[in-house]
């Protein structure tokens, strides 16, 4: 919550500087050399690679089926393995490999992050782009909504209508994308209202374009790099949002694997085999740090005032 | 071009006000106040003339130009164009009539969206007014960039690749792309370098003269107005103090506002410049939420009586054409002089 808290204000900053200049030009030969000068933000930029990569080719890379309970995967007593040159990362309680298991967790990650951020960056822009163009009394009931829904004590909220739905894949997506297009509601608000007392705007009424055709075509344009900033930023919120709530057991339902819901059956073994808990605990971090990293890049990068490549 | 010709813009009694809060403590009680930033102007717009409109920043020369475009809504009067009167048409109307109502921008790097290829600029009023598309677009779009100067193939640049008086050119294209009657010119070359100023304004010359435009040339540049335009008029706190065609006003300026305004312009010889008695006026404009009683330039006037700060001073025509808003414009030049002296004399006593 403070780390989302402290994008908020990052990217209203952005925001504010994205309208005091231009970026100039095609850049992307630079933006790639200025990715390998910035030595955290290539690191954040091939730890997202690989998470994709392994989340696409999760059934070629996984030496095993996820779902298999292999007897030789217990112990005599019946306890998870340790990683050993058979099951590399060990087993699960019920004799699973842990490897195959935690590639095709990317999977559900992946697919959370992008669709349930997707939506949440689409409600998020139409609300505040909304609210922003059209004024009045549109603007008040659109942005209160927000203040209401931002009220809400995240997590809760999630569980309260899981529970009145049932767990599964796209109920999460969709609770996740209700729940998080608030803080995108807000900065583009903001920034709609300033681009549209912009010249290019104005100039845009005079020429006869519609309301829709304006907000569309004249203002968006001047939105992507806040949106697609906001979007990494946003996917490493939404992975960890996806474990916590599979964590609680009201996220990816088993036997599908979650990094989630596989720290959440780590629980009762954490003392005898931590490595059950270690393995999706290291995934969730590296993830969630790749993300926060290329994220910090793009927004020092797209950001035309303070960028290095002017 | 005589004056005699046929309006093609006819404004009456128009006003434009925008809400500056309440008197009472937090703005949450008393009265309502209001910017007056156009303050009921009459006055035609002849058909293929160029009408110039000058004054100080933030008398609403600006607010005027894009209220007679509608840009920004009238609070009340007439704009007739045409036999229809702009200000009571809908939004969706309104649109309809951009196509022969348009306006050029003082400042050519805000008023080009940087992520929009010029062929899209300059193509999407055709587009919006079922112009043209397709190919027969991407002609017009190319003719409008040979029209005003450019060449047809920067049509897929973006505007940061072109320099100011390229984008002002650019701006222009747009304007002129679905054919209009009328233009506001809104100080089109003040955001220019001086030596790009008067190839535009050679441009906006040719145009006029082929596209038989009309424009309303806004400025705060009085010998860049009284090359182009046919008549001027002198704004004051969203007034008109003075409106004459160019060389009447250039030669009898009646108002002391207009005297004093022409005795800032620098004359390009050294002789006369050290002999040019210059008016200078003392203060700063007042505030147009609540302008002055009377003459709204009495606060400031060398000339000002009792009788300018209780009464309005009428809307009057002098000489041919030449109108003028002050009780004593029919002896302002010695009046002027006595009382420049007389400040003079204050000041070094």
């Amino acid at each position: 919550m403070q780390q989302q808290v402290a994008n908020t204000f990052a990217l209203e900053e952005m925001a504010r500087d994205e309208l005091l200049g231009e970026p100039e030009g095609s850049v992307w030969q630079r933006v790639l050399a200025s990715l390998v000068r910035d030595k955290a933000a290539l690191f954040g930029a091939l730890i997202v690679l690989a998470f994709v990569l392994v989340a696409i080719f999760a059934p070629l890379l996984a030496p095993f089926n996820p779902d298999t309970e292999f007897t030789n995967g217990l112990s005599v007593t019946g306890a998870p393995l340790a990683p050993n040159h058979h099951f590399v990362l060990g087993t699960d309680d019920l004799g699973r490999d842990l490897l195959s298991r935690l590639l095709y967790g990317a999977r559900v990650s992946l697919i959370v992050g992008l669709l349930a951020n997707g939506l949440a960056m689409i409600i998020g822009v139409t609300v505040g782009a909304t609210a922003a163009y059209a004024g009045g009394w549109v603007a008040t009931v659109l942005m209160r909504l927000t203040d209401i829904m931002m009220a809400f004590p995240v997590l809760l909220f999630a569980i309260a209508l899981i529970a009145i739905t049932s767990p599964s894949l796209t109920n999460i997506i969709i609770v996740i994308a209700i729940l998080y297009w608030t803080t995108t509601a807000r900065i583009i608000y903001g920034m709609v209202l300033s681009l549209k007392e912009r010249e290019f705007v104005e100039a845009a009424h005079a020429i006869g374009a519609s309301g829709f055709r304006t907000l569309f075509f004249y203002i968006l344009p001047h939105l992507t790099s806040v949106i697609i900033v906001y979007t990494t930023l946003g996917v490493a919120t939404t992975v960890l949002v996806e474990a916590a709530l599979s964590f609680v057991g009201i996220g990816v339902q088993p036997p599908t694997p979650s990094w989630g819901n596989m720290i959440n059956e780590a629980q009762s073994y954490y003392r005898a085999d931590p490595w059950m808990m270690l393995f999706p605990g290291i995934a969730i971090v590296l993830t969630v740090l790749g993300f926060n990293l290329l994220g910090d890049w793009l927004r020092d990068t797209l950001d035309p005032v303070h960028s290095q490549l002017g | 071009m005589t004056a005699a010709a046929e309006p093609l813009l006819q404004i009456r009694d128009l006003k434009t006000y925008f809400p500056a809060g309440r008197t009472g403590p937090f703005g949450l009680t008393g009265e309502m106040r209001y910017v007056k930033a156009v303050d009921g102007l009459s006055f035609d717009i002849y058909r293929g003339e160029t009408l110039g409109l000058v004054g100080e920043s933030g008398c609403g020369k600006s607010t005027t130009g894009r209220t007679i475009l509608q840009l920004i809504k009238a609070t009340s009067g007439e704009v007739m164009y045409d036999g229809t009167n702009l200000v009571t048409l809908s939004k969706r109307e309104m649109r309809r009539m951009r196509r022969d109502l348009q306006i050029i921008f003082q400042d050519p790097y805000a008023s080009l969206s940087s992520r929009m290829r010029v062929s899209r600029i300059i193509g999407d009023p055709l587009t919006i007014h079922h112009v043209a598309s397709g190919d027969k677009k991407r002609q017009r779009t190319g003719e409008l960039l040979k029209i005003v100067g450019l060449s047809p193939s920067y049509a897929r640049r973006y505007p940061h690749e072109f320099s100011g008086g390229q984008r002002q050119r650019i701006g222009i294209a747009r304007a002129l792309a679905v054919n209009p009657d009328f233009v506001v010119c809104d100080e089109p070359i003040s955001a220019l370098d001086v030596s790009i100023r008067a190839q535009i304004i050679n441009l906006l010359e040719d145009l006029q003269r082929e596209f038989g435009l009309t424009y309303l040339f806004i400025a705060h540049d009085l010998s860049v107005v009284r090359h182009i335009c046919t008549r001027v008029a002198v704004m004051y706190l969203g007034k008109f103090m003075e409106l004459a065609p160019s060389d009447d006003l250039y030669s009898h300026p009646m108002h002391p506002y207009t005297q004093a305004l022409m005795s800032a312009v620098p004359v390009p010889d050294p002789d006369v410049e050290d002999s040019r008695r210059r008016i200078i006026l003392s203060g700063d404009v007042p505030t147009p939420i609540n302008p002055p009683s009377g003459c709204v330039f009495h606060t400031r006037c060398p000339l000002a009586t009792e009788h300018c700060r209780a009464e309005v001073p009428a809307w009057r025509q002098l000489r041919p054409n030449h109108w003028v808003a002050c009780h004593y414009a029919e002896t302002p030049a010695a009046h002027a002089m006595e009382s420049v002296a007389l400040a003079a004399e204050g000041a070094g006593g």
